[in-house]
């Protein structure tokens, strides 16, 4: 599994433009586009609905 | 230095990005960051070069200069230890533009370049084209080949960022392929190469992303190969739907192509809006790619043949504050991005450059500084050492992509014939750089080295013709199409094309025509095809056959100049002078420096009684070609006789009484070549010969020699020869080259089977004509070939080779081409009459 969790320091000094986006969790094409934010968004998104599966299962 | 305008420079490429299949997505609002992009800069084409080889094209691209000074010449190369690798940056001779910028200490980052492994030192971020492809099972190990990421501890950010394909879910395939639920994947692999080309698409534009928004830059170059993968697999499907393709797979396939640019627009999107409204956004693809009639119906099996779908103009799109902004730009080609990059920067452009900044796509009048050369402006500018080896694991796994794009051929059998193949197209594409470059002398023995060394080798044979062509060798051209039509197995259509050229050029139009009738039922999807039998038609005047034919080959490339101008003439001819006119002016639209579409315009013009506009049509091309007789010769008519300026027309007198001497008609070859034949069939055609009448007519030669004393001493004396302006005079081959350069010389060359040659010369000496005297065969033969090289090489002498055995039997025919050579009006049924079949003895 790929570690996203490494990344390049901010830049300083850059104002953070924060934008919503929805996110699913089987990605999109957007998504992608988007870069590496997106790629990251994406499997944050992905893993939290696995997990969420998973311990769903585990309780069942 | 001059002023830095840009402060920032991004420049993006798309590789083999097209506009015509651009132009319906931006019309249906299918690319809107392209189509923002394009509102607020300039846009145009961008020209190839030759061979149409990515790896190459880029660093020309990265360099502004040729291949042959770049040193990129093949996507592969010897490895160092006998065999071939993917070609590396470390065979990179000269500095790249994110060299020169590393030196000057601008920031500079590269993603994806091809080739740039292994990654430079710059100064910034480098990620090597080694970067994006997966090269192992998901969720295996999936390490980072040595050398991908500048710097080294960075590799933890990068290889974390990239995308496997086999992550992918179906919302990132259906978006391609809406039926994919219909494919057979045991059968057919289409899914998977689209889900590797959206994962390696992806890896570049996250690298790109990440550094654009966390990194402080000067300058990034960002490279996608997505377009051309995409197009390489799956153009054939794209509409309109090609011959031969099943309907079912058109069904499944036929958005893919457009879809690739689509998501290839959302990733712009992205891309603009990190770079900022500060930065300049350079967007461009090195090559277009076919996207209709002319994709090419199968590939042949030789190297590197995917590039012959490959289409001679790529995109070019600027935008920035110092950009101008809804415009078009012309005249664009590879060769000018560094330059016009170093002028954005403020810095200066190498002599040694071969491109140009594009200035026209400056707000301001920008005067460029030169150096002689950045190689020679010392400083730490982070290339490689020479020497520096490549990783061998990271060179298998990049092999393997270029084997199955189909550029290289599996690596299977011997090593050692692979690297000499290797090596030998590798050759094949710098005598193409030369080619293109204009510099045919060097090409030349670099092709004949090659055709000698690899004779079935077909392609080697066709450029060394098409060079001998170019350089106006006709008899070598002659020669090199005999033996390429001698080993013709599979007859192929581009040899018929050449030899309907060559046929034309040795003004045979009519049998140049049966070759191009011939090539017709294979190639008459080429424009060129089409073109060339409307030249064959207007030279044998047949105007609307070739009206037919140039409106053919327009309709299949409407940006072709040559079409235009042919179709202006054969109208001209048809005193449909407005018609002619429209025409002309389309081909110098397309092509403006084409002094023979200016000449015939003028024409045109003057018949529509247009005198002003025409005298600027006939300026124009007498200032392209000084050379340009009859063009002066109008002027002064249209200044005397009709705009009433004759003072205007003084500058032409006087051109034509210094510059231009007259035209003088030779008629050549060895002695008993039929030379006396043809000098009596011009007399009777109604040319005036210079004869003196002094050699008398005898058995030999019963209807006379028509010989002029003074020739015989030509070596020692030709101050006489001005005697002969626009009269006929014999010279035999040997004395040719003693004719003065100042008048302009045609020469009907005979040719004769050198067996009857000589038997008739032995008779005529009252000697032995059942010995063959060998020694003087060879003499002969060599003096022959010298003349024919030497006339060649004469930009005052045009040539027609006529054989003796074809103007006996077949006499209407030559005497039709004789009479469109001399460009006279010829009384032919004189000509014809002349020919006496008794006459032809010692067959």
């Amino acid at each position: 599994m790929t570690d996203t969790n490494e990344q390049l320091p901010e830049k300083t000094g850059k104002k953070d433009e924060k934008t919503e986006y929805v996110v699913p969790p089987e990605g999109s094409l957007g998504l992608l586009a988007l870069g590496a934010a997106g790629i990251r968004a994406w499997r944050k998104k992905r893993d939290e609905v696995k997990k969420e599966q998973k311990n769903k299962q585990a309780d069942e | 230095m001059s002023k830095r305008l840009a402060k920032k420079v991004l420049v993006i490429g798309w590789d083999a990005a097209d506009w015509k299949v651009i132009n319906p997505l931006l019309d249906a609002g299918l690319m809107p960051a392209l189509e923002r992009l394009i509102n607020r800069g300039a846009m145009g084409n961008l020209a190839t070069l030759d061979p149409p080889l990515s790896p190459i094209l880029w660093t020309s691209i990265a360099t502004g200069k040729t291949a042959d000074k770049h040193g990129i010449l093949n996507f592969v190369e010897p490895n160092g230890t006998g065999d071939i690798q993917p070609v590396s940056v470390t065979s990179r001779k000269v500095k790249a533009i994110w060299n020169i910028l590393t030196q000057e200490g601008f920031k500079t980052h590269l993603v994806g370049w091809w080739p740039s492994h292994p990654a430079e030192p710059i100064n910034g971020i480098c990620v090597s084209n080694n970067y994006q492809r997966a090269t192992s099972k998901y969720e295996e190990p999936w390490p980072l080949s040595p050398g991908t990421i500048h710097p080294k501890e960075l590799e933890p950010v990068f290889a974390g960022l990239r995308v496997h394909p086999a992550e992918l879910t179906s919302a990132h395939i259906l978006p391609f392929v809406p039926r994919a639920n219909e494919v057979d994947q045991k059968e057919d692999k289409s899914l998977h190469t689209i889900a590797s080309l959206i994962a390696n698409c992806t890896n570049i534009q996250a690298a790109a992303t990440e550094i654009l928004e966390k990194q402080d830059w000067d300058f990034m170059g960002v490279y996608f190969d997505t377009i051309d993968h995409f197009c390489h697999g799956f153009m054939q499907y794209h509409p309109p739907r090609l011959e031969g393709v099943p309907e079912k797979y058109y069904e499944l396939y036929k958005d893919v192509v457009s879809n690739a640019y689509r998501f290839q627009d959302m990733m712009l999107e992205r891309l603009v809006q990190l770079a900022g409204e500060e930065a300049t956004i350079i967007l461009l693809s090195d090559h277009g790619f076919h996207s209709d009639h002319l994709r090419p119906k199968r590939l042949p099996n030789e190297p590197a043949s995917p590039a012959l779908e490959h289409s001679p103009f790529g995109i070019l799109c600027m935008a920035g504050e110092h950009i101008v902004s809804d415009e078009r730009i012309y005249g664009a080609t590879l060769l000018d991005i560094t330059p016009t990059i170093l002028t954005l920067f403020g810095l200066p452009v190498g002599r040694d450059m071969d491109g140009k900044p594009l200035l026209q796509a400056l707000k301001e009048p920008v005067q460029p500084e030169l150096i002689e050369s950045w190689e020679k402006i010392p400083g730490s500018c982070g290339m490689h050492p020479p020497d520096l080896q490549q990783d061998p694991w990271a060179a298998q796994e990049a092999m393997q992509q270029l084997i199955e794009l189909g550029y290289v051929e599996p690596l299977e059998g011997n090593k050692e014939l692979r690297l000499k193949k290797t090596k030998e197209e590798t050759d094949f594409y710098l005598a193409l750089v030369l080619i293109k470059a204009n510099r045919i002398k060097e090409a030349v023995p670099i092709l004949k080295r090659l055709y000698h060394d690899n004779p079935h080798i077909v392609r080697y044979g066709l450029r060394l013709a098409n060079c001998y062509k170019l350089q106006n060798r006709i008899p070598e051209m002659r020669k090199t199409v005999d033996s390429l039509r001698d080993k013709d197995q599979k007859h192929l259509p581009q040899l018929d094309l050449l030899e309907g050229t060559l046929l034309l050029l040795e003004n045979k139009p009519r049998k140049a025509l049966e070759c191009f009738r011939i090539a017709e039922g294979s190639v008459s999807h080429l424009p060129h095809l089409h073109l060339q039998l409307g030249n064959v038609y207007n030279k044998i005047k047949r105007w609307q056959d070739a009206e037919r034919s140039f409106e053919k080959a327009i309709s299949l490339d409407e940006n072709n100049a040559s079409a235009y101008h042919g179709l202006g003439l054969s109208l001209l001819r048809q005193n449909r002078y407005e018609d002619a006119a429209e025409h002309l002016l389309s081909s110098i639209g397309l092509m403006h420096f084409y002094p023979e579409a200016h000449y015939h315009l003028g024409e045109a013009l003057y018949h529509l009684q247009r005198y002003e506009q025409a005298s600027q049509a006939f300026q124009l091309a007498a200032t392209m070609n000084p050379g340009f007789k009859k063009a002066h010769q109008w002027l002064i008519r249209i200044y005397e006789d009709h705009l009433l300026q004759p003072e205007k027309a003084n500058y032409s007198h006087m051109f034509i009484k210094d510059k231009i001497k007259g035209t003088i008609y030779i008629v050549s070859g060895l002695p008993r070549s039929g030379t006396s034949l043809m000098m009596q069939m011009l007399k009777a055609g109604g040319l005036e010969i210079l004869t003196d009448e002094l050699r008398v007519k005898d058995d030999n030669n019963p209807k006379g020699y028509l010989e002029y004393e003074k020739v015989k001493k030509l070596a020692q004396d030709n101050s006489w020869v001005g005697e002969a302006e626009g009269r006929t005079i014999k010279v035999i081959a040997q004395l040719l080259q003693f004719l003065p350069d100042r008048y302009n010389y045609k020469i009907i060359f005979m040719e004769r089977d050198m067996n009857e040659v000589l038997r008739s010369q032995q008779k005529m000496l009252g000697k032995d004509t059942s010995a063959f005297p060998l020694g003087l065969a060879e003499a002969f033969q060599k003096q022959l070939e010298r003349a024919k090289g030497w006339i060649a090489a004469q930009p005052n002498m045009e040539v027609m080779y006529v054989n003796y055995r074809d103007l006996i039997e077949n006499a209407e025919e030559q005497v039709e081409n004789i009479s469109s050579f001399i460009n006279h009006e010829l009384n032919t049924g004189d000509m014809i009459k002349t020919v006496d079949r008794s006459l032809y003895r010692n067959k």
